[in-house]
């Protein structure tokens, strides 16, 4: 797969360090500190000299417009050590030593570098073990500065959801988790190959428990290649919880060690998403801080995105509150051109869950969800919410105030209609404006559950819900593009067709 | 986040990895789902392996509990009692019946667990929050005090209702519970929230606790300390800063103040902030409020309509 952009020689970072560098194996390059200045020659700088290593797992957190985090675990070389350094630059091949940066060790072992200082909306390349030069692989392309677009005018993100199937004894080969994967590559071959700027997770990336060594073959092994060169954003599912435990624990701290060989120990105690991950906590990527990894904002570019947590604080009446508080802030800060909210439960779904289901335990945060947070993205200019868990694709009208059951659902009330009367389905003509011509007003929100990117089950009474414009058992992806005027948003199966596909307009 | 956790019980912390919550809700059996029952399956293979092996039924208990099963929870519970020692079962019995709804019965199973592992984080909380629900804030704030005592990194939320309960405690006329006890129990935690250690990550993060610095400005606005709260304002991150909420407050504070140049300013910024926002029901609300404001400027008066929500404090505390 190509997945980045064709990178002009000129656009590389200015680190001002490198010029002060030398050293014997000198190399010459190019650096370009401010836009529009001019290129000049760089040379006599010294390059990093380690050895590549290949970890098993190798993937980017906190990707913004000045930093970026670069994690990993283990060598896949049989008996190689584990890298210790990284040494990046924006010329592939002439990493400078100046640039080489130690890892600190967490306590699951894996290796953490924080990047910072860079330039906004440049490519970026790193050899983990601190070689002096990259692999095509091993690249990412910082944020653009918040309200910015990048240079190709166009966000990419590519959401998954309840893809973590593979090496599970729901798919042991990982064929569908891989064929969602390779369909969205047979797409994006076709459609001018554009480089993904963000990889949203919708929860349950790793089944049946989330634990370390299914996220291994779920996640690192099965998109190691996209991972090496794109942030990865998640939100927690009711399948992240590790192995002995239950989707329904209310606070990680609750989470205890495990003893005797038969619970849980390092590195899935407490939490295995929680120990893998390094989320924003501090508004490290633009918006709110939040003080937890559990939910978190970030900025990219143009786009806001919000990532809730509907497994474990909505759970909590008390967490419950503080993330509404924490959310109802972080949006109303915010000035982005777009708003998109992720989290693991649906709202609205007749998908393998039903949301009118009254079970309590597993599906709470459904109506926890549609009774208490619909509102609140409503009023404050929320326009995409994405959730997995259904193990389908739905994608709803352009709808507010439906907080009942399906059946209290009304078109005529609740979407964004014609002069007939008959719900828009964001398709070509029928396209949405970001700002209701009905109300006047930014406040309505498309639902999408895109919970089959690993599997695709089954289906509920009552299917499809009457808030859907689409609906689909079909494996699948969604990729989501942001310019300054639009926001468009396909469905692709496992064969890369477009099956749904809706625009928003501002 | 284990090392955090300073007294487990090896073997509690066999059984109670699992700590299941949620609010009370009823629970008719669930619907059948693709991979739950898969977990059910693995551990009931488990289970035929190891007949006698009493973790293994309180793990299936917990994820039968988690589909809605209750019923089925119990069962594996009294199984669990039967195969190993009942007292190790106290806390997860009184899990199950928390989620059950069944505060009164859950509540006994949660006391006795604690009166042998008084320091257990997770039975703390989870005494906590019932306690909570069954209205009885003073016993529930001992139990987060305890709670927040055990663990060294706290969700927000929790140091939030801890603090929710002095307020309504104070507000309740407990005496050795002041307002101003919240307010500085919220500076102890946000000092601690400001330096942010994560367990597993590397480095130390530094930022602001700004959930936590709200409310505490709340309390002082509750309270009409004008001074505090454009203090506590201004200590909020500079993201928060560029809301037009923000400078709305920071204009009604001026104007309870009477400070009308500094409160014109602010209105000022909001009104430019609000004209950059594309129109939402949340902007609708901040335009009315700012409307008034801008009213009570000119005019030196309250207006006859005081129903906005946002301006309940503002109003109450006028020229007091």
């Amino acid at each position: 797969m190509t997945l980045l952009r064709s990178v002009p020689v000129a656009v590389v970072v200015g680190l001002g360090v490198l010029l002060s560098a030398c050293g014997s194996s000198s190399v010459a390059s190019v650096v370009d500190t401010v836009a529009g200045q001019v290129p000049a020659p760089l040379n006599n700088v010294a390059k990093c000299a380690g050895t590549e290593v290949n970890p098993q797992r190798l993937f980017l957190q906190q990707v913004g417009p000045d930093r970026a985090i670069v994690k990993w675990r283990g060598n896949k070389a049989t008996g190689g050590a584990e890298a210790s350094v990284l040494c990046f630059g924006t010329d592939r091949n002439a990493l400078p030593l100046s640039s080489q940066k130690s890892a600190t060790v967490t306590a699951t072992n894996h290796r953490e570098v924080l990047l910072t200082g860079l330039t906004p909306d440049t490519v970026y390349y790193y050899s983990v073990g601190g070689a002096g030069s990259a692999l095509e692989t091993r690249a990412f392309r910082t944020a653009p500065l918040p309200g910015s677009l990048p240079q190709d005018g166009n966000v990419r993100m590519w959401i998954i959801g309840d893809s973590g199937t593979a090496g599970s004894s729901l798919d042991a080969s990982g064929a569908n988790a891989k064929s969602v994967r390779d369909g969205y590559t047979t797409w994006a071959n076709r459609n001018g190959n554009e480089a993904i700027d963000l990889l949203l997770m919708l929860g349950d990336s790793a089944y049946l428990d989330g634990t370390d060594a299914q996220f291994q073959s779920a996640v690192f092994d099965t998109y190691p290649d996209i991972l090496s060169r794109t942030g990865l954003w998640p939100t927690i599912g009711n399948h992240e919880m590790g192995s002995s435990g239950v989707s329904t624990t209310t606070s990680t701290a609750l989470y205890l060690p495990g003893t005797g060989g038969v619970g849980d120990t390092l590195p899935n105690s407490p939490m295995p998403y929680l120990n893998i991950h390094t989320l924003p906590t501090m508004g490290e990527s633009g918006g709110e801080p939040s003080n937890t990894e559990q939910y978190y904002s970030f900025n990219h570019g143009n786009v806001h995105i919000v990532s809730l947590d509907s497994q474990v604080a909505m759970r909590d009446s008390a967490n419950n509150e503080a993330m509404k508080r924490w959310l109802i802030n972080d949006l109303a800060a915010n000035q982005n051109d777009w708003t998109v909210v992720m989290f693991h439960h649906p709202p609205y779904t007749k998908g393998s869950h039903d949301s009118d289901s009254t079970s309590g335990g597993i599906n709470q945060p459904i109506f926890i969800a549609r009774e208490q947070y619909t509102k609140i993205f409503e009023d404050n200019g929320v326009d995409l919410v994405y959730s997995g868990h259904a193990h389908l694709y739905e994608r709803s009208f352009y709808i507010k105030g439906h907080t009942g059951l399906e059946a209290t659902f009304s078109a005529q009330q609740h979407a964004e209609i014609d002069p007939s009367g008959t719900p828009l389905t964001g398709r070509g003509a029928q396209s949405y404006q970001q700002i209701s011509p009905q109300s006047g007003m930014d406040d309505k929100v498309i639902y999408t559950v895109m919970g089959s990117s690993g599997q695709a089950t089954t289906t509920s009474n009552g299917y499809p819900h009457n808030a859907m414009a689409y609906s689909e058992v079909v494996l699948g992806s969604v990729v989501l593009d942001a310019t300054r005027r639009t926001l468009t948003a396909r469905f692709l199966n496992n064969k890369g067709e477009v099956m749904d596909d809706f625009v928003i307009r501002r | 986040m284990a090392r955090l956790i300073k007294a487990v019980t090896p073997w509690l912390a066999l059984w109670l990895l699992v700590l299941a919550a949620g609010s009370a809700w009823a629970a008719p059996a669930s619907a059948p789902l693709v991979s739950q029952p898969q977990r059910i399956q693995r551990l009931s293979d488990q289970i035929n392996a190891s007949p006698a092996d009493p973790a293994l039924y309180l793990r299936r208990a917990l994820i039968y509990a988690d589909l809605g099963e209750f019923k089925r929870a119990l069962v594996d519970i009294d199984k669990a009692a039967q195969f190993g020692p009942p007292e190790e079962t106290y806390l997860v019995r009184g899990m199950v019946l928390y989620r059950l709804g069944q505060f009164s019965q859950a509540l006994p199973w949660l006391n006795r667990y604690l009166d042998r592992h008084p320091k257990h984080a997770g039975a703390l909380h989870y005494r906590a929050r019932l306690l909570r629900e069954q209205h009885q804030p003073e016993a529930a704030l001992r139990d987060y005090q305890r709670y927040l005592a055990e663990v060294a990194q706290p969700s927000p939320g929790d140091v939030l209702v801890t603090a929710q309960l002095m307020v309504l405690l104070a507000d309740q006329g407990h005496k050795q519970y002041p307002r101003a006890k919240a307010v500085a129990f919220l500076d102890e935690r946000i000092q601690k929230f400001s330096t942010h250690q994560s367990a597993d990550q590397a480095g130390t993060q530094s930022g602001n606790a700004a959930e936590l610095v709200r409310y505490a400005l709340e309390i002082e606005e509750q309270s009409c300390h004008s001074q505090a709260v454009l203090q506590r304002l201004h200590s909020l991150p500079a993201s928060s800063r560029q809301a037009v909420a923000w400078h709305l407050q920071v204009a009604e504070q001026h104007l309870l103040l009477q400070q009308a140049p500094a409160a014109q300013t602010a209105l000022t910024t909001a009104q430019q902030v609000l004209q950059q926002h594309r129109p939402s029901p949340a902007r609708a609300e901040q335009a009315a409020r700012y409307a008034v404001l801008q009213g009570v400027l000119a005019s030196k008066t309250l207006p006859q309509d005081r129903s906005l929500p946002a301006l309940q404090a503002f109003y109450r505390c006028w020229r007091r």
